[in-house]
């Protein structure tokens, strides 16, 4: 009987999320002899080859494969581990992400069809009795990421390609050449395969029900350190996929940004100075001011993210003038939808122009290829996905929230 | 509610307000009539949205069309959010309104020994009731069986919760009801027809735990009805807005709504016991129960949507000692809440909230009486909402001590 997966896991000492995560796939819906587990040990010195051992027996994963190697990062342990991989569906989970019983069904349910499909479970994260202020913000963004997900008609962007719990072909990993390892460090190397794979014609789909729980442990120093990661990865995916740098933060000017790229020296003492300021916030109950100053912080650390691979301001403005013209359309909708179909750019990302009111433009940036003009029913799905952006747009709501 | 009421209330004698609504979307009468009223509320809507409110004088139950032009186009807010709900009539039409699979709901009212306002209660809301969902009456501590006798002539669910106070009869509501959202309201309100569907419709993501809607008076005839609509009153403005922890502060969640058109997920407040304690009217806290409800579901980081399109009407009471007792029983609960939220969260913004609405609130409408402004709330209520805040603090204290000893007393 042939395989019907490989679940390739890439790991880095969290032997005790290891074995709840081995746990749930030695319980699931579908017979542990119908899937193999690949376990990468990416420079591992905990007990994870233990943990591991406990679980390869008959009657608990009988093909459960452990590979270790030199820490190089996920990106690369990824491809490690679907190199060994012999399923023909490959289903990526993170060593935090604790599948429900039936996440790797409908996982596979989607794949039976054959179709070019990357399908995107979700990984939510429970919140505590007594959740602290960084628990409640990251539980709130992936709540609301998961939303926007599942609203109807929602244009997909290669930014839904997250990987803690995706599955895709073998065929198709390898057909894009799986991931880029030079996205070394956190996050980046999903999106860069994202695109990748909608370039070529892969489909998402995004399955609520193959469910996950996700174990976040991340604390805030450690999402300064991914925003850091994250700015200088915005920066290679723009040098890898110019069209893409348009949508992209780093296009977002600032005056801080400016500062922060031309000193980057003092500013990052700074940002190093004024790390421990949160924990006093924290503990005095201030919480405004602590969401405010970790939202200065993540800013500040994603443009040195930046600053580590465009060196100065005056080349990371060489660098946003050196990105080629994306097609841009405009769209009046003052007076209802077009009767004309707007022509878009069949081969990348469009900029799409919405005028809604006299005095202001709504500007979108739709970064799936589409090869359809844009018609009505196009717009309807763009403004569907857009539709939090629009309606703050035109609900502007006031500024006048201070006051009790 | 800011507008021009307070002009047209200071033109003594006092004359009551009729109210009307007005669709946009349809071609305005010349003349717009109010018989028998001098005075008149406009509910101006676009659609089934509400866009704002007129306040204006009607000489002989009659305003002209060009008097409400005028008007509107002298209000910047207004003209400009009817031009955007026009705008949005035709952009989103379907997205907005169909298309949502609301949850399951329970209309919880809770009521004590107001019978007839129960009764034009209830017979709105059997209107606005839709197969989804039920409607549960909470009798609390009843002095007679005259809200049974009302419940018994409706489908609704009756019960009854022994212990007199706001919250234990919101919390027996709850458990006695079994749809995803609970809707609380009043027994003095009467609920438009797309209301319940509204209310239950704007919970469209996980996050959002609680959802607040608009509420307007349903009759203006007394003077103490009218200074309570111009000065307090339940409105939070004719914007949709979405508060969570990054908007406001938790503990100044007096500024999401309040109790009478509230509705929070049930599993939340039966998990996390959010009405669970002694607070509110029937306490000596006087109000404020629902306040801390929101409080805790900004403070675990959930949403709470302002939802102006479910509008209720409500009716104020009409005499000058209710009107009193009411502004000082919000001063009293909220005051009490915030020494709550720093007594038992430790949370210190609630002090700066505290003084910014100190600041804002009671300092300003003392300055604005003492200069004897157009728009200043008479010395007398000012002086009783003073009493309030500075009774807030000492009536959380009292409160908890008697609390202590009652439950002292109860275990042997």
């Amino acid at each position: 009987m042939s395989l019907l997966c490989s679940v390739v896991i890439p790991t880095h000492n969290r032997a005790q999320h290891l074995n709840k995560l081995l746990a749930a796939l030695a319980t699931q819906s579908v017979s542990a002899d119908r899937f193999e587990v690949i376990v990468v040990m990416d420079g591992c010195v905990d007990n994870s080859p233990a943990v591991l051992e406990s679980w390869r027996t008959p009657n608990r994963l009988p093909h459960l494969i452990g590979i270790f190697q030199a820490q190089q990062g996920q990106a690369r342990a990824r491809n490690t581990g679907a190199t060994q991989a012999s399923g023909e569906v490959i289903v990526f989970l993170d060593d935090d992400v604790i599948p429900s019983v039936d996440c790797l069904e409908h996982h596979l349910r989607h794949h039976q069809s054959g179709q070019p499909l990357a399908v995107l479970g979700q990984a939510r994260i429970e919140l505590s009795e007594t959740p602290t202020l960084y628990q409640k913000i990251v539980w709130a963004w992936w709540e609301d990421r998961y939303h926007q997900m599942l609203q109807p008609g929602r244009i997909v962007s290669y930014r839904d390609f997250c990987v803690g719990n995706a599955s895709l072909r073998r065929r198709d990993f390898e057909a894009v050449s799986g991931f880029d390892a030079r996205f070394a460090g956190y996050g980046g190397e999903d999106f860069d395969l994202g695109y990748r794979l909608l370039k070529i014609g892969v489909q998402f789909v995004f399955e609520p029900r193959a469910a996950a729980q996700h174990l976040h442990h991340t604390r805030p120093t450690g999402v300064l350190r991914n925003m850091r990661h994250e700015g200088a990865h915005d920066v290679l995916l723009a040098e890898k996929h110019s069209e893409l740098l348009r949508g992209l933060r780093l296009m977002q000017r600032t005056q801080m940004a400016e500062f922060l790229l031309s000193s980057r020296l003092l500013s990052e003492w700074m940002v190093k100075l004024s790390t421990p300021l949160l924990w006093i916030l924290e503990g005095l109950g201030f919480r405004g001011s602590w969401r405010k100053l970790f939202g200065k912080l993540r800013h500040c650390c994603y443009w040195l993210g930046v600053g580590d691979r465009l060196k100065s301001w005056e080349d990371y403005r060489r660098f946003c003038e050196s990105a080629p013209e994306v097609p841009t359309i405009q769209a009046d909708l003052r007076h209802g939808f077009p009767d004309e179909p707007l022509p878009v750019n069949p081969n990348g990302p469009t900029f799409i122009q919405l005028r809604v009111r006299d005095d202001s433009v709504l500007g979108l940036v739709l970064d799936e290829p589409l090869d359809v003009p844009v018609n009505e029913a196009v717009l309807d799905r763009l403004l569907t996905r857009h539709l939090n952006e629009l309606r703050q747009f035109l609900n502007q709501p006031d500024a006048d929230t201070e006051n009790a | 509610m800011s507008c021009k009421g307070h002009l047209l209330l200071k033109q003594q004698p006092f004359m009551p307000f009729g109210i009307r609504t007005l669709d946009l979307n349809q071609p305005v009468e010349p003349v717009i009539e109010v018989p028998g009223y001098e005075r008149v509320l406009l509910v101006l809507k676009v659609g089934s949205r509400v866009a704002g409110i007129a306040v204006l004088a009607a000489p002989n139950g009659e305003v002209t069309e060009q008097t409400l032009r005028a008007y509107v186009a002298d209000d910047p807010d207004l003209s400009d959010r009817i031009d955007r709900l026009k705008m949005r009539e035709k952009l989103m039409p379907v997205q907005d309104d169909a298309g949502k699979s609301a949850p399951s709901w329970s209309v919880v009212v809770c009521t004590r020994d107001r019978a007839e306002d129960l009764r034009r209660c209830l017979e709105s809301l059997v209107k606005a009731a839709d197969s989804q969902g039920e409607i549960v009456i909470v009798d609390n501590n009843p002095p007679d069986d005259s809200t049974k006798r009302v419940a018994r002539q409706f489908p609704v669910k009756y019960c009854v919760e022994p212990r007199q106070g706001l919250n234990w009869a919101r919390t027996c509501g709850a458990k006695a009801a079994s749809g995803e959202v609970l809707i609380y309201t009043d027994d003095d309100v009467v609920v438009d027809v797309d209301w319940i569907w509204r209310m239950a419709a704007a919970f469209e993501s996980p996050r959002v735990a609680a959802v607040t809607g608009l509420t307007f008076p349903l009759e203006l005839e007394s003077e103490a009805q009218a200074l309570f609509e111009f000065y307090g009153g339940h409105g939070r403005g004719f914007e949709r807005r979405v508060f969570d922890e990054s908007i406001i502060p938790a503990s100044a969640a007096g500024l999401v709504g309040s109790g009478a058109n509230m509705a929070i997920r049930r599993e939340i407040v039966l998990s996390r016991k959010l009405f669970e304690q002694e607070l509110d009217v029937g306490t000596r806290t006087l109000s404020g129960g629902d306040t801390y409800a929101f409080y805790q579901l900004l403070d675990l980081g959930y949403q709470v949507v302002y939802e102006p399109d479910a509008v209720v009407w409500h009716r104020h009471r009409r005499d000058d000692q209710s009107l009193k007792k009411m502004l000082y029983g919000y001063s009293v609960g909220g005051y009490a809440l915030l020494m709550r939220c720093l007594a038992e969260h430790g949370d210190p913004e609630s002090i700066m909230v505290g003084l910014q609405w100190f600041k804002h609130h009671h300092l300003k409408q003392l300055w604005r009486a003492l200069r004897a402004k157009p728009d200043a709330l008479p010395m007398e209520l000012v002086l009783t909402e003073w009493r309030g805040a500075f009774m807030g603090p000492w009536a959380y204290w009292l409160n908890r001590w008697a609390t202590r000893k009652k439950q002292g007393g109860a275990s042997p």
